[in-house]
């Protein structure tokens, strides 16, 4: 069933076994999951089938600390997240890939790491995720790959470096393909244009209702068994923190750790490369069209792309954190060679030609790296308040000198494999890639030129961009000093009140997060389904 | 990063015509340049080149392609490379303008412009054996070694970097000639 919220007479009471609030990936992944199940599902999605301005605006917030900017323009938090049915799936780009086995270990040259599952608890969720982001399936193997797409993946392996999967599809809107089966479910109720505004609590032991409103002024509450926070890794924290019928410091955070933690993957263009491979294999998509420039795909594409990136026993022995490298084909108008001064690409390639392989494609290397938890980066409440009354959210995003030094550390190590493998020559200049120009008499769209200035690398001081991808501010730990959720992603101090999406991720990982917030939010639905059955 | 690890330069001196090889090479002009076996990587990569040019024409050599397979501007990145037409290096060979361009840059970058100096670092010849294999065996251990040159930024095995550094100063020290 559909309702608009904004239908309902104000002072309504509606009741469910399970209250989720949040309508992206998450959230509908779990109704998906319980469809048919007997279970009273009451589905709480803040916007409407399509994007508006109004409710978008109930983002809004103040970023205090490191810029939060795409690597080409600086955005706003309300753009790093959409707020309508669907959730951020309806600008997601749709790659897919597991966290590897080191993400979920404690690492001692981290000061907050570790997950209290590990891979193989997680693995087989992974498997039924890829029905609902409508992936091949759970095969993530480079010789799978290989032989699926008809290409080689870089051909780097070392102690260090190994090649990876990324399994691609776009686009995959949850609102969109799935809005139709949950409307004609008849257990599961998808409440449309309802805001959540205050889990409420008498003791901060449990949530005894969830206070709503619409922005046409509709107040009504839900009662349930169960409620499951999965609005995103910002609003998650936001709407602890402004839950303070108890405690002014919020629901569930006597330990202060609601909100703290927020993890973002470092994004960086890292440089120039000339590689053995042709443009197929370095592309690697497969399965459909798509085209790739400045940050932005159009088509529809089922397929996979290879990257590289700093293995687990890497990771384990040189204490560090991960990174992985992608290859964007990049282009070059008439007349202005990839590089205006220094060498170029045309030049090592010639030297590679002479003391390897020849070289037969060029491109420029984005990067994607884990940043090491930091307690300081942290979302908090500010005093301005939205439309609804809510607190706007204040994102102190933070991270180290010493994340920027594991990145120019790790594309070291990663342009040594590919120099050793004689697989090309790579060229680091992290921030000092520029996505020039939009060219559009050359090929009629989408081709991006990139340009290299050497000059201004600045290894302390190059610029980072975001991924969107919002983690770790509902982190899950077995210690409730640690973290805010428990294995089940049951908040450590309410018993009724369970957490889903990448807020309750321990450690960030370089994976993508969606595939993964997908897998645990399976997990959850089966925990539940066993615990209201 | 210049990561000198000093090379085995004990090996005997090779003077077997095998170690040098090509149309172009001038065995006196090497030997005044420095040991003849110690040349291995410079003139592999003088041989490389002439053996590929031997076997294609310069239109086959692979363009570099850009991300929307656009066929002009396929063109004009695959006209950048194969329009070089490689050049005669006294004491060399053949070789690639784009290595003496890199070459320059090493030379500007690390400073180090003798030629001696640098060839000592070079690693020396085995008789009989593929000057091409030997350079790309040496530029595998350069990188496994982390023994690199960086050059604007580009990640370079040191001794590549030091070969093309090699023949930049010889064509700068022959230019009067055929260079």
């Amino acid at each position: 069933m559909l309702t608009d919220a904004r239908t309902l007479r104000s002072g309504s009471a509606l009741e469910a076994d399970l209250c989720i609030i949040g309508g992206g990936a998450a959230g509908i992944s779990m109704a998906m999951e319980l469809l048919n199940s007997g279970l009273r599902v009451l589905l709480i999605e803040s916007g409407g089938t399509e994007s508006d301005a109004a409710t978008q605006a109930l983002m809004t917030g103040d970023s205090i600390g490191a810029p939060v900017t795409t690597l080409d323009n600086p955005v706003t938090l309300d753009q790093t997240r959409l707020r309508y049915f669907g959730g951020t799936t309806n600008h997601w780009a749709g790659y897919c890939r597991p966290l590897a086995p080191v993400d979920f270990e404690h690492r001692d040259h981290l000061g907050v790491s570790g997950w209290p599952i590990n891979h193989t608890d997680l693995a087989p969720y992974w498997d039924r995720a890829t029905q609902w982001v409508r992936i091949t399936d759970g095969d993530f193997s480079v010789d799978t790959w290989e032989r699926r797409l008809g290409v080689k993946a870089p051909p780097v392996e070392t102690d260090a470096v190994e090649p990876f999967v990324f399994q691609v599809t776009f686009p995959t809107k949850f609102g969109d393909l799935y809005g139709a089966e949950l409307t004609a479910a008849a257990n599961i109720e998808v409440l449309l244009h309802a805001n959540a505004l205050n889990l409420a609590t008498d003791n901060g032991r449990s949530v005894t209702h969830l206070d709503v409103a619409t922005l046409r002024g509709v107040s009504f509450k839900v009662t349930a068994r169960a409620y499951v926070l999965a609005a995103g890794g910002i609003e998650n924290a936001r709407l602890l923190l402004a839950s303070v019928d108890h405690d002014p410091a919020g629901l569930g955070n006597s330990n202060d750790l609601v909100g703290r933690f927020f993890s973002e993957h470092l994004q960086i263009y890292a440089g120039f490369g000339v590689f053995e491979s042709d443009f197929d294999a370095l592309s690697g998509l497969g399965g459909g069209e798509v085209a790739i420039a400045q940050g932005r795909h159009a088509g529809h594409l089922h397929g996979a792309k290879f990257a590289l990136g700093l293995n687990d026993a890497h990771l384990r022995s040189a204490a560090t954190t991960g990174l992985e490298l992608q290859f964007l084909v990049g282009s070059l108008p008439d007349g202005v060679p990839f590089q205006a001064r220094g060498a170029t690409v045309g030049d090592v390639g010639a030297l590679m030609a002479h003391t390897g392989s020849e070289p037969r494609t060029a491109a420029y290397l984005q990067a994607l790296a884990e940043q090491e938890l930091n307690p300081h980066s942290r979302v908090t409440l500010g005093s301005r308040t939205d439309a609804l009354g809510m607190p706007q959210i204040v994102l102190d995003w933070q991270y180290t000198a010493a994340d920027r030094r594991r990145v120019v550390a790790g594309l070291k190590v990663m342009a040594e494999a590919i120099g050793a493998t004689g697989w090309g020559r790579v060229q680091l200049v992290p921030g000092g890639v520029h996505a020039d120009a939009h060219d559009s008499a050359i090929s009629g769209e989408f081709l991006t030129v990139f340009r290299s200035v050497p000059e201004e690398i600045d290894l302390r001081g190059f610029p980072v961009g975001v991924g969107f991808h919002h983690m770790c501010t509902t982190r899950m730990s077995d210690d409730p000093a640690q973290g805010v959720v428990d294995a089940d992603c049951r908040m450590h101090e309410v018993d009724n009140l369970w957490v889903a999406g990448s807020s309750v991720f321990a450690t960030g990982g370089t994976a993508t997060p969606t595939f993964t917030i997908v897998a645990l939010a399976i997990r959850l639905t089966d925990h539940l389904r066993d615990l209201l059955g | 990063m210049v990561n000198a690890d000093a090379p085995d330069t004990s090996a005997p001196v090779s003077d077997s015509p095998t170690a040098v090889e090509g149309p172009d090479f001038s065995r006196r002009q090497v030997l005044r340049l420095g040991s003849g076996g110690a040349l291995a990587l410079v003139i592999g990569a003088g041989v490389g080149w002439l053996d590929r040019s031997r076997n294609r024409g310069p239109e086959s050599v692979s363009p570099l392609r850009d991300t929307t397979g656009a066929t002009t501007t396929s063109t004009t990145v695959g006209t950048t490379t194969t329009t070089t037409e490689p050049i005669t290096v006294s004491g060399i060979g053949e070789v690639d303008p784009r290595i003496i361009t890199l070459g320059q840059r090493v030379v500007e970058v690390t400073g180090e412009n003798d030629i001696a100096e640098l060839l000592a670092q070079l690693p020396t010849a085995e008789r009989d054996s593929d000057p091409l294999e030997r350079a790309a065996a040496r530029v595998r251990a350069d990188f496994e070694q982390s023994d690199t040159i960086t050059v604007d930024g580009w990640i370079l095995a040191a001794s590549e970097a030091r070969a093309a550094a090699v023949i930049a100063l010889a064509c700068s020290e022959s230019v009067q000639s055929t260079c």
